[in-house]
């Protein structure tokens, strides 16, 4: 900036208004900044891998991270680390049902527990040999609800080593289906058993292409290596064969308003992530279309890709990860039309390096549900050895995240 | 600086020391007087305390900001006995909720009127001039108004200490359709109780 320049922006200055570098006014974000508070040392390092609400008698978040949960009244700061029935070692954390009337469900020790008080925790029944490894929270239409879960289980008795194999569903009446479906029968023509090991045949996240509370359906779940497709009663699971992508499977979104299924991958044959579309999905081959080659999403590695569609911006949330060659991301945003979603970024609100999140955050999204307001739900953020973060909805067009 | 005898003083001075040694007499009682010219540099240091942000609507919120500290120099030159025209730099830091620092660094234009008794003085004036705003990656450029109030023992001819007291006032607008929205702006009340130290030459 040369002298001129420089003497004709003091001038604009001294008649108009106040030159702010950032996107929002110095003096506002710190009247509404929050003070960060420490989760006992543990949750503000740690990644947070899971959350969870719960409204009935009072409004309390949980959320899961370095094998501990934690617990928070709404509107207060104070973390608490929370047992379940007698386990610190606490894995995932996830609710189903309508606000006031949920149940939540903990994986502790490798057991399944459900309480409807937060403080009072019953163990669930699986099949004998199904343990817990993890809980998916699965968006309905236009994702903005998970009022239902999936129970994701291995068992060592085929091969001898932990093999993923049963999904279980917990519908929002908080009711765990009896006959849990079989992932490894869907696979065995195609592959052998011990090939599923580990987290290539592990499902990390989950669809149902219904609207909120009706039946009818067929879910979707995603692990690396792997799309399946379970039917509307949940009781049989059919690996979907894809052309043009054949691994990394990440994030999963459907969206009734284009009755398109959204597929977000970690890697592709050595190209990177991308972000993927399938047009009415039914048949079970299929052709899955690029929609974003912007290099921001296709950047390796991306880790927990999971979506978030935002209902205030009307927008789409990415989380991807760090990458070798940008080591300030968070998340990507992109615009929603009638159309769908943009293929590029949002101007305004690519926040994909942001400076409001931390080096290498990188997240998994979750609205707040219960907040009683879905016009301004909050909306929280968990990242990778940074902790949990919160913007309240509201401000900015842009968000403005807090580390909670 | 002229250093005058004031007739008053002169005549006090004959009579008391008529017969005291010449020596004695050479003793100099000094009355500070500035004409056109002189020059004061001021140096202040205190604590500097957040009031409030307040929106363009008149809606008032806690600043979130601890209680900082301040430190100033203003360079003036006197027009006449009372008035003096001057220029300052101050600086200003505080913390906020999650100890990021509030920066601010005012760079005003200054007028000060001195009400004397002697041998006290009691500056009274008005700083307007811009802000250098910084927190976290942020920074701004706000028009500031510094209104002072002070109290100051004239030690000797040279120096002065005292008090001063200043609201800063910090006028952080952002218009319709820009990159910031309107609704982010704020007018930041601050004040500061400063030491203050007065070097005239």
């Amino acid at each position: 900036m040369n002298i001129r320049s420089l003497a004709a922006l003091l001038a604009v200055c001294l008649v108009a208004a106040s030159c702010t570098s950032g996107t929002s006014g110095i003096f506002a974000s710190i009247e509404r900044e929050q003070k960060v508070v420490s989760l006992g040392g543990i949750a503000a390092t740690a990644t947070v891998t899971s959350m969870a609400e719960l409204t009935r008698g009072s409004h309390q978040y949980f959320l899961t991270g370095g094998q501990s949960m934690f617990t928070r009244l709404i509107n207060t700061v104070t973390w608490n680390k929370m047992l379940v029935a007698g386990s610190s070692q606490v894995s995932a954390v996830g609710s189903v049902g309508a606000i006031g009337n949920e149940t939540i469900f903990a994986v502790a020790s490798n057991v399944l527990y459900s309480s409807t008080d937060g403080s009072t925790w019953t163990a669930v029944p699986l099949l004998q040999g199904d343990i817990p490894a993890d809980l998916l929270p699965v968006r309905n239409a236009d994702g903005v609800s998970n009022d239902q879960l999936i129970v994701v289980t291995y068992n060592t008795a085929v091969t001898g080593q932990p093999s993923y194999q049963d999904v279980y569903l917990i519908d929002a009446t908080g009711t765990v289906n009896a006959n849990p479906v079989n992932l490894l029968a869907s696979v065995n023509n195609l592959i052998s058993p011990d090939s599923l090991n580990g987290l290539s045949a592990n499902p990390i996240s989950a669809v149902y292409t219904g609207a909120l509370g009706v039946t009818g359906s067929p879910y979707y779940l995603a692990s690396q290596n792997y799309l399946w497709r379970i039917n509307s009663t949940f009781n049989a699971a059919t690996t979907i064969t894809v052309t043009g992508v054949s691994y990394g499977y990440q994030g999963l979104l459907y969206l009734s308003r284009n009755s398109t299924l959204y597929l977000s991958t970690m890697s592709n044959a050595g190209s990177g992530g991308g972000l993927y579309l399938i047009n009415s999905p039914s048949a079970n081959t299929l052709a899955f279309t690029a929609l974003v080659t912007n290099q921001k999403v296709t950047v390796n590695p991306v880790w927990f890709t999971q979506f978030l569609y935002n209902t205030v911006n009307n927008s789409l949330w990415i989380a991807t990860g760090s990458s070798s060659s940008n080591q300030g991301n968070g998340y990507a945003e992109y615009t929603l039309s009638t159309a769908g979603f943009s293929t590029t970024p949002s101007t305004n609100t690519d926040n994909y390096n942001s400076t409001v999140l931390p080096t290498s955050a990188v997240g998994v999204l979750w609205p707040d549900h219960e907040s009683a307001n879905w016009s301004n739900p909050n909306y929280f953020l968990g990242t990778l050895s940074q902790g949990l973060w919160l913007w309240s909805g509201t401000g900015s067009a842009t968000p403005t995240w807090t580390q909670q | 600086m002229k250093r005058l005898l004031p007739a008053p003083l002169v005549v006090l001075l004959f009579l008391v020391t008529g017969n005291l040694p010449l020596s004695a007499q050479a003793t100099e009682l000094t009355y500070d007087h500035h004409v056109a010219g002189d020059r004061s540099l001021t140096i202040q240091l205190g604590p500097m305390f957040p009031l409030a942000f307040q929106t363009w609507g008149g809606k008032t919120a806690p600043t979130n900001l601890t209680i900082g500290g301040t430190l100033g120099v203003d360079l003036d030159f006197y027009l006449n006995d009372n008035l003096r025209l001057g220029a300052g730099l101050g600086g200003m830091a505080s913390t906020g909720p999650n100890n990021f620092t509030l920066f601010l660094v005012p760079i005003t234009l200054r007028a000060t009127w001195e009400f004397k008794i002697y041998p006290f003085s009691f500056p009274v004036g008005l700083g307007a001039g811009f802000s250098f705003t910084n927190y976290q990656t942020s920074t701004s450029f706000d028009p500031i108004l510094i209104p002072t109030a002070g109290a100051y023992w004239n030690v000797t001819p040279s120096w002065s200490f005292g008090l001063d007291a200043s609201p800063w006032i910090l006028f952080q607008s952002y218009l319709p359709g820009g990159s910031i929205p309107a609704s982010d702006s704020r007018i930041a009340y601050f004040a500061d109780v400063t030491l203050g130290a007065i070097y005239h030459f």
